[in-house]
């Protein structure tokens, strides 16, 4: 039902490393997606498509298309959906996904993404977490990044966990602290400045400050919609207590 | 004298009934209006044992002069103007540019608040507003 259907539109590098931007917690993948294929310029190369998604189709300069696409440039290619994946096609698309990076002979793929914290506006600037799986080397503690160590992730990041964990494929996600229900592109500059360390390019986030407003503003009704798939997909889990005694 | 358990058991039910048919226009309505210029902010209510919480995303809003803030015992009506027009090109199917300068917003409250004991807080952007619960104490005679 949720199969994914992979139509190559562009050039696509191979042994590319993958960044993935779903829409969850505070759209911080989406966000830091988007300002990734901005700032780079990069070019569409791939079109998702799948029954389990809404019959939508969005235009960007009059064209029409699929709304989960990926973008290349050099050796970086960059997965963004501007729809929620709901929660019955979610560990399908996900382990299509996986399987796709695999066969593109990817070395790592890189989730950013939101850790939900209730007073995220007390907090000036974000700490960034990460989870690792199937990589050897400690990249975590090489960029910085504190690993999570008790946690429950929920949603469109930890079924990808769950597909690269069975794939046995090498997945980096990073999770900032941010907002739940709102837009939060100051998360988004966090999860990029971790990225960056991995990448191997610096990643300017001024930009995206500058207009974080805006982006907060416009990105209100697609909020609106991965609230509905997160309350769906029981991300309210990700506020609970660590189980102590396991 | 005690409350007849019927009627409170009716006013609820009236009152569910009422949310219920908010909710089911919320999801299809738009969230902003062209004629007024403004757009409804994202907001959260967190129903505890004491107090409601609401938080509302008012991003372009910079100052505390620029909200205000009405109450009720059952709702809440935040309105903020924006420090400058947020425009949308090009925008939807009407292919114009649209430009928004306030918010608007009323919040159906899950349970009654008493509007003057409330406290507001505005940071970075969020406002919270925190509505003591509305306590009714009723003396139950025992037999």
């Amino acid at each position: 039902m949720g199969k994914l259907e992979i139509q190559e539109t562009g050039k696509l590098p191979r042994n590319a490393r993958v960044i993935i931007g779903i829409p969850d917690a505070g759209l911080v993948g989406l966000i830091s997606a988007s300002h990734l294929i901005e700032s780079l310029s990069m070019e569409e190369a791939v079109s998702f498509e799948s029954e389990a998604f809404p019959p939508i189709v969005v235009l960007h300069d009059g064209a029409p298309k699929s709304p989960m696409r990926a973008y290349s440039q050099g050796d970086l290619v960059v997965v963004i959906s501007e729809i929620a994946i709901q929660l019955p096609s979610l560990r399908e698309v996900a382990r299509d996904l996986v399987s796709w990076i695999g066969e593109m002979g990817s070395p790592l793929s890189i989730s950013l993404s939101g850790a939900p914290v209730p007073n995220r506006v007390d907090i000036d600037i974000p700490k960034v977490y990460g989870v690792s799986i199937n990589i050897k080397d400690d990249l975590l503690s090489r960029i910085g990044v504190d690993r999570l160590q008790e946690a429950m992730l929920v949603g469109p990041y930890a079924a990808m966990l769950e597909a690269c964990r069975k794939a046995g494929t090498p997945n980096l996600t990073l999770l900032a602290q941010s907002h739940l229900q709102y837009p939060d592109p100051g998360a988004s500059a966090e999860a990029l400045k971790a990225a960056s360390g991995i990448l191997g390019r610096k990643i300017d986030v001024r930009p995206l400050m500058e207009k974080a407003e805006e982006i907060r503003v416009k990105l209100r009704d697609l909020m609106r919609s991965t609230e509905k798939a997160m309350r769906e997909a029981g991300k309210e889990h990700e506020y609970e207590l660590p189980s102590m005694y396991v | 004298m005690a409350e007849d358990p019927f009627e409170l058991i009716e006013r609820r039910m009236a009152r569910l009934e009422k949310r219920f048919r908010e909710i089911l226009k919320e999801g299809l309505a738009p969230t902003w209006d062209l004629s007024e210029r403004t757009l409804e902010p994202l907001h959260e209510v967190h129903e505890f044992e004491n107090e409601v919480v609401v938080t509302a995303d008012l991003p372009c809003v910079r100052d505390k002069q620029d909200l205000e803030v009405h109450c009720t015992e059952n709702s809440l009506e935040i309105r903020a103007r924006m420090c400058h027009p947020v425009s949308f090109r090009r925008w939807g199917t009407v292919q114009r540019e649209a430009d928004f300068e306030c918010y608007r917003k009323v919040i159906p409250l899950p349970a009654e608040v008493d509007p003057e004991k409330a406290k507001a807080d505005f940071k970075g952007g969020i406002l919270t507003i925190r509505l003591p619960r509305l306590v009714r104490r009723h003396k139950i005679r025992v037999l």
